[in-house]
């Protein structure tokens, strides 16, 4: 029975549509073509913008009360664990930055290197597997896909003996190297995607320029990728932040920790009378985050919602 | 398609060296990505698979057993039984919940007609990104305490019986499936914002003068057509879910009484707190081995089902 | 030259040339293994000891956190003293953020070699390694005089017998040194005792049993413990104490050599030989715990922060190790506490016991130091050198001021301990015998709590309990025979 709502026959034209560059519309364009064109309309939002409200605010309790309890003095915590109390006990945080200073920087320096040698990899190898048809191509790529699957444990130790027997125990490159070569095949996913997502006459055009391959990446491909590639970052910067498991076992200098393992100092420092100053700790961990966030969170969303992230 | 009635001759060794050196460029740019690979992700995976063979404390020589260590594993009534039950769950749950929730919210938003609702609400899911997982999960831990975690003041506000949550070996489970609570993923909510506002506006214009109401429209036209996005999100999700400790590690230790554990926690424990890591080898490597399956399968049936329901 | 314009040649060169240099930067090392911080090579080199002090370290400037907490100064005194008299040593401190991980540490470290100089490791974690030489055989140096302290022959003459026991290794070589204990006792809070009516310190197991009824009776939590290894350390430290009375002379038994301790290894054996453990007296500890089980915080499986509920005054009490008497001192809760030993088992309960005290009191102490194995290959004339400052901080005043600040109990001849540690001299009739809780190898130890996990809040039959204890005790003697297949009777 034909349905009301007739479908076109051929999606994947659809597709191909929606996925070429002129739809890669930014954010903004493509929510403007979806509002009316009177505006805002109130009605009809009410009830998404009440369901959307209740969600929100649910995904937000968490981080209410991680700051609640930040702000808070042992015997304020004896009184009433959950409910706020004032006056706000600032003093958490002076004690918590005191501990976790050092460790930020280690934090910071470690994303940063490990997401440049990734990058800087990944884009490379992204951009020829998607753009030229050369021997090995399509076993190179299963041969990345395949190490999604393998376990992170499984290579920790027999990583962590590579590097030892590179020298690489306690270096800012026994940091980076490792931790690029896990986000390889990520990235490499996504980027191949995007590349393959590129017109080929974009290239064609600077092939009759005269430029070269190289060239082509550089000036072509890689302005166009820019959402992506930050979108990528970040969520790199993210993964590193966390990372505790490989820097407690190649760093022998407990100064050159990251800000996850100066948490656990602080848990050691903080006996069961400072609680708060634990909080504190936390969220002091994640204000780099935050900060980095604030200033990458237009093309980072950009990234995301151009359409390349899909399978 | 095309009539191609005589078989394709496969390129003989000098066509194929003729393109190799057409296509040098991009082997060379490979090199990076590969150098990386090879050293700290082929080998030590080549290399713990040998070990999985032998019996090994990651210091001395290791001392050849052959398939001992598998026998163990399945023998053992944890590892792969109550383990295997444990991470089938927890997987399902993860394809559940980041296929639905993410995308329920993002179709909302997608509904939104008003613009500067849409940016506020995005903002609101998106933000709770910046938050290191590690931090979020502590935090739902406390909330989570027997004694003085916010969900047990509640239950006794109201005279309820307070429940021992993440502690007892019942609700152990259920709790740990609830942290995170609405499951509303920023990154997924993005990627499928995208993916919905990638549809060319003309089909749903068309589907709304049918008459097609909005739940119709999402199953039919929205669904069908974000599908790769899901992919993405189902495959990455899986693999992630099947190899995950972190919960275990952060909070439960695989207990209490093993009603938390995963296989990947006990590789993680045998490697780690006992020495051994001729048996954690051998749980990895079937861990990838159904990894693979469980990927291979997933990809198949997705493509299949749904682009039998698109065209 | 733009890019565009550049030869194929001129890129393969350029491209070369980043990689090599790259490799370069990768392979030079940072640091030296015995970080080494601090810039420019002065003119007389200076050796560098790292020691990792673990509780007894003073604090940096990033310290300071607690409350009321004073900074801890004892130690860099003491080394700062000792510098002046060796101008050609630096004493630096390894400030390790420990909690838990310490296994893949240890594992990371001794692989590649870059361990602290010394490092602190509690000695029953260390036994299942001794045998990858992990820690360095003291005996040369505990055999010679100690330069410092007048009037000594031998080095190890200068501690408790209690320390020396602890640091001999299963083939009887001392493997460290040990210079403070720890002691453990029941911290209680006097004014929930009075609330519920308790009027004298419980000493027997019943009377122990009545008054955790009336604290319950009264709104408490009468007892805080949990099942969860990431605590310390309410299972194991039961166990220990209600063993070794159920057993009382039985105990020594198992102590083949006759030094009065029972190691790892003997464990092994008599596991081996099928008398260990006495599975009739663990079964009467078992009920004997499923007793408490009321009287424990909810929770009690997993892990629950009794610490902290006693502080706000929900649990009545706890057991507690004298290093918490530095936090009770310096911030005070806003109660009396007192410390009580662990109840008293009368025959009437258990034949075999004899109403005696036991007490855990040894050497769990914060100057547990051991040396890296490899270090007398990789840097032999540092040992002596190491060693030298090893003997200086055991002089018995400068234990006495360590000990002073981290409240532990002085395992050194001639030094004191704080006088808040006054509950811990108390007189008892046996300290626990080193190492007889059961304790082959921590993987041993969470393998008995999960057992406890299952058992206390079932209504699992006795027989049901036993079998799976027995096989998770026997798959747990089959891992500690793996690694060190000599103990193979």
């Amino acid at each position: 029975m034909q349905s009301k709502t007739a479908l076109p026959k051929d999606t994947r034209s659809i597709r191909a549509q929606a996925i070429s560059p002129r739809a890669t519309a930014t954010q903004a364009e493509a929510i403007r073509q979806h509002s009316t064109k009177r505006g805002f309309r109130w009605r009809g939002d009410w009830t998404i913008a009440l369901v959307l409200l209740f969600l929100g605010f649910l995904t937000f309790i968490p981080l209410i009360m991680l700051l609640e309890l930040s702000l808070k003095s042992q015997q304020q915590m004896a009184d009433a664990m959950w409910l706020p109390a004032w006056p706000l006990y600032f003093k958490n945080y002076a004690k918590a930055w005191i501990v976790m200073q050092p460790y930020m920087v280690n934090s910071l320096n470690f994303s940063l290197g490990a997401v440049a040698v990734s990058i800087l990899c990944s884009t490379l190898s992204a951009y020829v597997l998607a753009r030229y048809d050369f021997p090995g191509r399509e076993f190179f790529y299963m041969a990345i896909l395949a190490l999604l699957m393998i376990p992170g444990v499984l290579t920790l130790i027999t990583a962590f003996v590579v590097t030892v027997r590179l020298n690489l125990n306690n270096t800012y490159w026994g940091v980076w190297l490792p931790l690029a070569a896990g986000a390889q095949a990520f990235q490499i996913i996504v980027l191949r995607t995007f590349f393959a997502s590129l017109p080929s006459e974009l290239f064609e055009a600077g092939r009759l320029d005269g430029a070269g391959e190289l060239t082509m990446l550089l000036r072509i491909a890689l302005p166009l990728a820019k959402p992506i590639l930050s979108t990528l970052i970040v969520l790199q910067i993210l993964n590193v932040w966390n990372e505790f498991i490989w820097p407690i076992m190649v760093l022998s200098d407990p100064g050159r920790y990251p800000a996850i393992l100066g948490i656990l100092r602080l848990g050691q420092l903080v006996t069961q009378r400072d609680p708060g100053a634990m909080y504190a700790g936390y969220v002091i961990s994640g204000l780099p985050l935050l900060l980095m966030f604030a200033f990458t969170s237009r093309s980072f969303i950009r990234g995301l919602t151009s359409g390349a992230i899909k399978m | 398609m095309s009539a191609h009635s005589y078989p394709i001759k496969p390129p003989t060794f000098a066509q194929t060296m003729k393109r190799v050196r057409k296509y040098w460029f991009c082997y060379v740019m490979l090199l990076g990505t590969f150098s990386l690979l090879l050293t700290f992700s082929y080998y030590p995976a080549l290399s713990a698979i040998y070990h999985s063979f032998t019996i090994w404390d990651g210091f001395r020589p290791a001392q050849w057993v052959g398939l001992q260590n598998y026998q163990e594993a399945f023998a053992s009534e944890i590892i792969f039984r109550k383990g295997a039950v444990n991470m089938m769950l927890l997987t399902v749950w993860q394809v559940v919940r980041s296929s639905t929730f993410p995308l329920f919210a993002a179709a909302l938003l997608y509904r939104m007609r008003s613009e500067k609702l849409a940016y506020f609400y995005r903002l609101v899911f998106v933000l709770p990104i910046v938050v290191p997982g590690v931090v979020a999960i502590l935090v739902w831990r406390q909330l989570y305490e027997p004694n003085f975690g916010l969900f047990n003041e509640i239950l006794q506000f109201f005279d309820l019986k307070p429940s021992a949550w993440l502690n007892s070996p019942k609700t152990a489970i259920p709790s740990l499936m609830f942290m995170g609570f609405p499951w509303v993923d920023g990154v997924g909510l993005l990627i499928y914002l995208a993916g919905l506002l990638a549809i060319p506006t003309e089909i749903i214009e068309a589907a709304k003068m049918d008459g097609a109401s909005s739940l119709r429209r999402f199953f039919r036209i929205e669904l069908p057509l974000i599908i790769p996005q899901v992919r993405l999100i189902v495959i990455l999700g899986v693999i992630g879910a099947l190899q995950n400790f972190g919960w275990q590690l952060l909070v439960t230790n695989g207990g209490p009484n093993n009603s938390t554990t995963v296989p990947a926690w006990e590789m993680y424990q045998a490697a780690m707190g006992e020495g051994r890591f001729g048996i954690a080898s051998a749980v990895g490597v079937v861990l990838f081995l159904i990894i693979l399956v469980l990927t291979l399968i997933n990809q198949s049936y997705i493509r299949s089902n749904v682009e039998y329901q698109a065209d | 030259m733009p890019l565009a314009n550049m030869s194929r040649r001129d890129l393969l060169r350029s491209m070369g040339a980043a990689a090599s240099l790259s490799l370069l930067a990768a392979c030079a090392p940072a640091s030296t293994p015995s970080g080494a911080e601090g810039g420019a090579a002065p003119s007389t080199a200076k050796t560098t000891i790292l020691h990792w002090a673990q509780n007894a370290e003073p604090s940096d400037p990033n310290q300071e956190l607690a409350e009321g907490a004073k900074p801890r100064a004892a130690y860099q005194a003491i080394a700062d003293q000792y510098m002046e008299e060796h101008p050609d040593i630096a004493i630096e401190w390894y400030r390790f953020p420990t909690g838990g991980n310490l296994d893949e540490w240890l594992l990371a470290r001794m692989t590649a070699q870059d361990a602290p100089d010394i490092y602190w490791a509690n000695t029953e974690n260390l036994w299942p390694h001794i045998n990858k030489n992990w820690a360095m055989v003291f005996d040369d140096y505990m055999d010679l005089p100690n330069p410092y302290v007048s009037g000594n022959d031998a080095w190890k003459n200068q501690f408790e017998e209690v320390a020396i026991i602890s640091q001999t290794g299963p083939d009887g070589k001392l493997y460290g040194v040990n210079m403070d204990g720890a002691g453990v006792l029941t911290v209680y809070n006097k004014d929930a005792f009075a609330q519920a009516g308790i009027t004298e310190e419980p000493k027997t197991w019943t009377e122990f049993t009545g008054a955790l009824q009336k604290l319950l009776d009264a709104g408490f939590i009468p007892f805080g413990a949990d099942f969860s290894p990431d605590t310390c350390c309410f299972p194991h430290w039961f166990e220990a104490h209600i063993y070794n009375q159920l057993l009382w002379d039985d105990i020594y038994k198992y102590d083949d050599d006759g030094n009065k301790v029972i190691t790892a290894r003997e464990l092994a054996t008599h596991s081996q030989l099928g008398d260990f453990p006495e599975w009739e007296s663990y079964l009467q500890m078992a009920h004997m715990l499923k007793e408490l089980v009321p009287y424990f915080p909810i929770g009690y499986e997993g892990t629950v922060d009794y610490r902290q509920l006693f502080r706000q005054g929900k649990v009545a009490m706890y057991m507690e190790g004298n290093w918490a008497i530095s936090d009770y001192t310096s911030s005070p809760p806003p109660f009396e506490i007192g410390w009580l030993a662990f109840p008293v088992i009368t025959p009437d309960i258990w034949p075999k016991a004899q109403s005696k005290v036991v007490r855990i009191q040894g050497a769990w102490g914060s100057m547990q130091y051991h040396v890296p194995g490899y270090l007398p290959q990789t840097a032999s004339d540092k040992v002596g050198q190491v060693m030298d400052w090893l003997m200086f901080s055991s002089k018995p005043e400068n234990v006495t001021a360590i000990c002073a600040e981290t409240s532990m109990v002085p395992l050194t001849k001639g030094a004191t301990a704080r006088p808040e540690l006054a509950p811990f001299s108390q007189p008892y009739d046996r300290a626990v015998p080193y190492q007889s809780w059961a304790t082959l190898s921590s993987s041993a130890m969470n393998a008995e709590y999960t057992n406890w996990q299952a058992y206390l809040p079932s209504e699992m039959s006795d027989s049901e309990f036993l079998g799976m204890t027995q096989k998770a005790w026997d798959a747990e003697v089959e891992k500690i025979l793996e690694s060190n297949p000599d103990w193979k009777i």
